[in-house]
């Protein structure tokens, strides 16, 4: 997969301050990045320092009090691909089958039953959750909850990904499977993912390039480009060149 | 090169299909039939204790009346308290009926940010403080002795709990949720339908059947204080004729009443909701 050049996503000088009177707090200040189309680009960083809002307010989820936000994707004119987003709590729908509630984004774009049913049982193949399609979501473990919520935002075959710490909540065990699991599914489909995370292996092992940002208020301390071809098994990041990346990695985010 | 990894994952058991409305119906039917047998069993207690009263302090018939005589009345008198339960019976649904209609729409405009939402809020706390038993004689001065003022003071007294709790549960809808909507690109009314409707159910459910609870009671006092039908009106009439055997014959229907309709309201609820926690295996 190699990066297009025209930008998919890009944020210029964004700030964005919540809290209107009184107490104001600085959560972005004059950040800027670009997603370009068909990579995969971290958002790594301490807590709080608004990598998680960086992404919101590409989502759509949240206003930026300054600077520009460049989104583009077309939602107009087809019905498929677009944006999606994974969150960190797989928010399931439990009055809904694993089946309906990956059919659920499709039904919002009007697709019809038998082609949803289709194109969701597909892709539950895909994550390996076929023999469960009639099942609720609660009677399903953590990461098979995760995985529902990757085949879910994957079956509007969206152009661009947001994952907010999407695997924080799993076990160390789960969390590896998962990164392999979404690694290949991103190698498959052209799209670009924006990724924020505090793992710095599952930031190595899924992105093209990883941004390095400091403590609040959030600045892009440095851009790092991952010297790992693809597809990667999950022992790449044991390779010299990944473990010299993370060592850069901690060397900048423990000097803050 | 490396294979795609799946991690194979067998389910426990043979996947089965959601399960059909029929058997979700016959289901909370079964579990009815047990509920009521506890009840049942329940009843048999209060009856025996009655009884022993009775017989241990040696009470006249116009203090406290032998369970026998009770169940005797029902049965030779069944005409006439069935002829005054009807109209209770018609009171009770129908001011529930419009209570749920409004309540829950209230509950969710209630349950939205805004001045519009909470002056809402406001005059539904008034209304449900002000005591309205105080002014019941003069709904029959204001709507007449009909159904009018009944219904009304039915309605004031029940829909207060569904409005309440279908606001607590609209409101508690998580925020990742509501950004799935977003993302989506869900309008209100889909987001009500698949998300925050289903959300508050079980909240929008407890509230439904405390105000089960209260509109066969509710409409007792409306019938107390004035009227010319109903059970209210026969109880106060049989005391002041110290036909104390038949009233309580009367009250047992009442009661009896009062769990017929918080049963119905529980079945609904079982059906309605089979993914509640309550009810999750293990």
């Amino acid at each position: 997969m190699t990066a297009t050049a025209t930008p998919v996503a890009t944020l210029g000088d964004v700030s964005v301050v919540f809290g209107r009177h009184g107490k104001q707090v600085v959560a972005l200040d004059r950040i800027s990045m670009q997603l370009r189309g068909d990579e995969v680009v971290s958002l790594v960083g301490p807590s709080g320092c608004g990598k998680s809002t960086s992404l919101r307010v590409i989502a759509g989820l949240a206003e930026p009090t300054g600077g520009t936000v460049q989104v583009n994707v077309d939602r107009k004119t087809r019905a498929l691909g677009g944006l999606s987003m994974m969150f960190q709590s797989p928010s399931l729908l439990d009055w809904r089958t694993v089946l309906g509630n990956v059919m659920l984004p499709l039904e919002q774009r009007r697709i019809g039953r038998a082609e949803a049913r289709e194109r969701a049982e597909h892709l539950l193949e895909r994550v390996g959750l076929a023999d469960f399609r009639h099942r609720r979501p609660y009677e399903l473990s953590g990461g098979m909850q995760q995985r529902t919520a990757v085949a879910r935002a994957l079956v509007t075959e969206p152009e661009v990904l947001l994952l907010d710490e999407p695997f924080g909540a799993l076990d160390a065990i789960t969390r590896d499977q998962m990164c392999v699991l979404l690694e290949g599914l991103v190698e498959e489909r052209s799209m670009s993912v924006l990724l924020v995370t505090h793992s710095m292996s599952e930031a190595i092992m899924l992105s093209d390039r990883i941004l390095v940002m400091s403590g609040r208020p959030g600045r892009v301390l440095e851009e790092l480009s991952v010297p790992l071809g693809r597809p990667r098994e999950i022992g790449n990041r044991l390779d010299d060149s990944a473990r010299e990346l993370e060592a850069r990695m901690l060397t900048l985010l423990a000097l803050r | 090169m490396s294979e795609t990894t799946v991690v194979e994952l067998v389910p426990d058991e043979v996947s089965q299909s959601p399960r059909p409305l029929g058997s979700r119906v016959a289901a909370a039917l079964l579990h009815l039939l047990i509920r009521t047998a506890i009840t049942v069993a329940v009843i048999v207690v209060i009856v025996l204790l009655w009884w022993a009263i009775v017989e241990v302090f040696n009470l006249p018939a116009t203090e406290l009346p032998p369970p026998g005589s009770v169940l005797s009345d029902l049965h030779d008198k069944w005409s006439i308290i069935w002829a005054q339960a009807t109209p209770t019976i018609i009171e009770s649904v129908a001011g529930y009926a419009i209570s749920a209609a409004l309540g829950v729409p209230l509950g969710y405009v209630i349950s939205r940010p805004g001045p519009i939402a909470r002056s809402l809020n406001t005059g539904a706390v008034a209304l449900q403080i002000f005591p309205k038993i105080a002014v019941a004689p003069l709904f029959l001065v204001w709507f007449g002795f009909g159904y009018a003022p009944r219904i009304l003071f039915i309605v004031l007294m029940s829909f207060f709990p569904i409005a309440l709790n279908a606001a607590a549960g609209f409101a508690s809808m998580p925020l990742d949720l509501q950004d799935l909507g977003s993302i989506l690109g869900m309008g209100p009314w889909a987001r009500i339908r698949h998300l925050q409707g289903p959300w508050a159910l079980p909240q929008i459910f407890t509230g439904l059947k405390i105000a089960a609870s209260f509109a066969v009671i509710a409409a007792l006092v409306s019938e107390f204080s004035g009227g010319t039908q109903g059970l209210g009106v026969l109880i106060v009439q049989l005391e002041a004729n110290l036909d104390i055997s038949l009233m309580f014959a009367a009250i047992v229907v009442v009661t009896v009443l009062g769990f017929a309709f918080y049963g119905v309201v529980s079945v609904l609820e079982m059906i309605a909701i089979p993914w509640h926690v309550s009810r999750r295996r293990k």
